[in-house]
């Protein structure tokens, strides 16, 4: 016989008591009772054979995960509406003050003032040419308009856009990033009639941007450089739509499906086209930087720079229809 | 205790308010500061009661109100990571050194963010693929599904019961099952 009789019943009860002894070791420094202070971990082991006393009862996480959970619901439900609107409210001030505060700590952080050489004049330089560049296309716009009213005598259009001025309140969305790096808020929103799709512009008049999305009293906005957002496009001698402009990775707008009889020269300014609803024509959007197609391709492709500067934006206005 | 409580809320809609507007777009590494955790784990490092929850929701209520996400994301990652600074500081942190702060504050943060990307992926999946979920029609069908059904078993009972053959009979004597 291998075992006698004693070390025979002896052993297995020694082998459970080795693995308690293990499961407890570990098991109870992750399961310990009062490991989330208030919670109470009891796990198998420890409810038959565990020698630790019960946790003391704390209600207070009850009543914390019922009031959370409720308050989720209620958000829902709508009730909790008004008190959202009071926060958004409350933060305001504290909104704008910090917007202006990031607006003159990204202009002092900027590349071109971080060099710290005679660029400031040629930067104040190149605003103005890019002022003069937004007011000639906004005439020759006009002048296209003219000349197109004038060839229909019969066709009359009184259109008639309403500029709303907003403060830019945020930059980026919180934690969201890279792909929220070219996102904006503004503290207008749809009690002010603003909604989706509604194109923004910079001080200049230059497209800085569409709503994507609205709340109440405040809007999300892409920037022209984000993939989020789309224009209809047209050059500058065009009558209609020439193609699609969309961001690329928050550096430059492409302006993508644009015919092959379409003749494009670098320098050429894109504008809105006015084929999208509440979009008029003539806003301008950048510049042609690049032009993208090859012999074999069946569009052109161009990459533009935006006229509005992301940095600098700090009040913009939405043009409602 | 009441002007304490009322300093430490404008603190964090202060600082909540800093993370909004203050700190996106700026450059380098500041972008990436968490403004209201911060606050929240010096809290939880400081004191002893239970006020860092409550500030973290409030933080998170903030942040869900002017932001676009779906609703509850900010006040649940904020409500985890506080809970989870708590446990962290509670079970493997033995005293209150400049290494207990940054070690803490570096695996909060870790937690929030890994915290907020997967409950943000996992709500827009569920929103892409359970979107039948917030359809009416799909809660009507369902509902006239189980009256239906329940009719048919209301059906089947009287068969069972009235239906005078050798099946019922069997059925009375044993157990059909």
């Amino acid at each position: 016989m291998l075992f006698s009789r004693r070390s025979d019943e002896y052993f297995p009860r020694r082998l459970l008591g080795f693995y308690e002894e293990i499961c407890f070791f570990r098991l109870s420094r992750v399961f310990r009772p009062n490991f989330f202070p208030g919670l109470k971990f009891t796990s198998l082991l420890e409810k038959n054979f565990s020698p630790m006393p019960a946790s003391r009862k704390s209600p207070i996480y009850y009543w914390f995960a019922g009031a959370f959970a409720a308050f989720i619901i209620f958000h829902f439900v709508g009730l909790l509406a008004p008190v959202e609107k009071s926060a958004r409210v409350t933060l305001r001030p504290f909104l704008k003050l910090f917007s202006s505060l990031n607006g003159s700590l990204r202009q002092t952080f900027s590349p071109a003032e971080l060099e710290n050489n005679p660029t400031d004049k040629i930067k104040q330089l190149e605003e103005k040419i890019q002022g003069l560049i937004v007011e000639n296309a906004r005439l020759r716009a006009l002048e296209q308009e003219n000349n197109v009213l004038r060839e229909h005598l019969s066709f009359f259009s009184n259109r008639a856009y309403r500029p709303i001025f907003a403060n830019v309140i945020a930059f980026g969305e919180n934690f969201v990033a890279p792909e929220s790096d070219q996102i904006y808020f503004l503290d207008r929103g749809a009690k002010d009639g603003l909604r989706p799709g509604l194109v923004v512009l910079d001080s200049r008049g230059a497209v800085a941007g569409k709503i994507l999305a609205v709340k109440d009293d405040i809007a999300r906005v892409c920037f022209p450089t984000s993939p989020q957002c789309q224009f209809a496009a047209a050059g500058e001698g065009s009558t209609g739509t020439i193609g699609l402009a969309q961001g690329q990775l928050g550096l430059v707008t492409a302006v993508n499906f644009i015919p092959p009889g379409v003749a494009l020269k670098t320098g050429d300014i894109i504008m809105t086209s006015g084929l999208e609803p509440g979009i008029p024509r003539g806003l301008v959007i950048g510049r042609i930087n690049r032009l993208t197609s090859s012999s074999n391709d069946v569009w052109q492709g161009a990459e533009i720079d935006p006229l509005s500067d992301f940095n600098q934006l700090t009040i913009a206005s939405v043009i409602l229809p | 205790m009441f002007y304490r409580i009322i300093i430490l809320v404008g603190l964090i809609l202060v600082c909540a308010a800093g993370q909004i507007s203050l700190l996106g777009g700026l450059p380098w590494a500041v972008s990436l500061l968490n403004l209201p955790l911060l606050l929240l784990l010096f809290l939880i490092l400081t004191s002893e009661n239970y006020i860092y929850l409550w500030l973290a929701w409030t933080a998170g209520f903030c942040l869900d109100a002017v932001s676009f996400l779906p609703f509850g994301l900010y006040s649940t990652t904020y409500l985890a990571s506080a809970l989870a600074g708590q446990v962290l500081l509670k079970h493997f942190f033995t005293n209150r050194s400049l290494y207990t702060f940054a070690v803490l504050g570096a695996l909060t943060i870790l937690f929030f963010n890994l915290f907020f990307f997967l409950l943000r992926n996992f709500i827009s999946l569920a929103l892409e693929n359970f979107q039948f979920f917030l359809a009416p029609v799909f809660w009507l069908e369902l509902g006239l599904s189980a009256i239906v059904n329940g009719l048919a078993m209301v059906v089947v009972f009287y068969g069972y019961h009235f239906f005078p053959s050798r099946f019922s009979a069997a059925g009375r004597k044993k157990a059909i099952f």
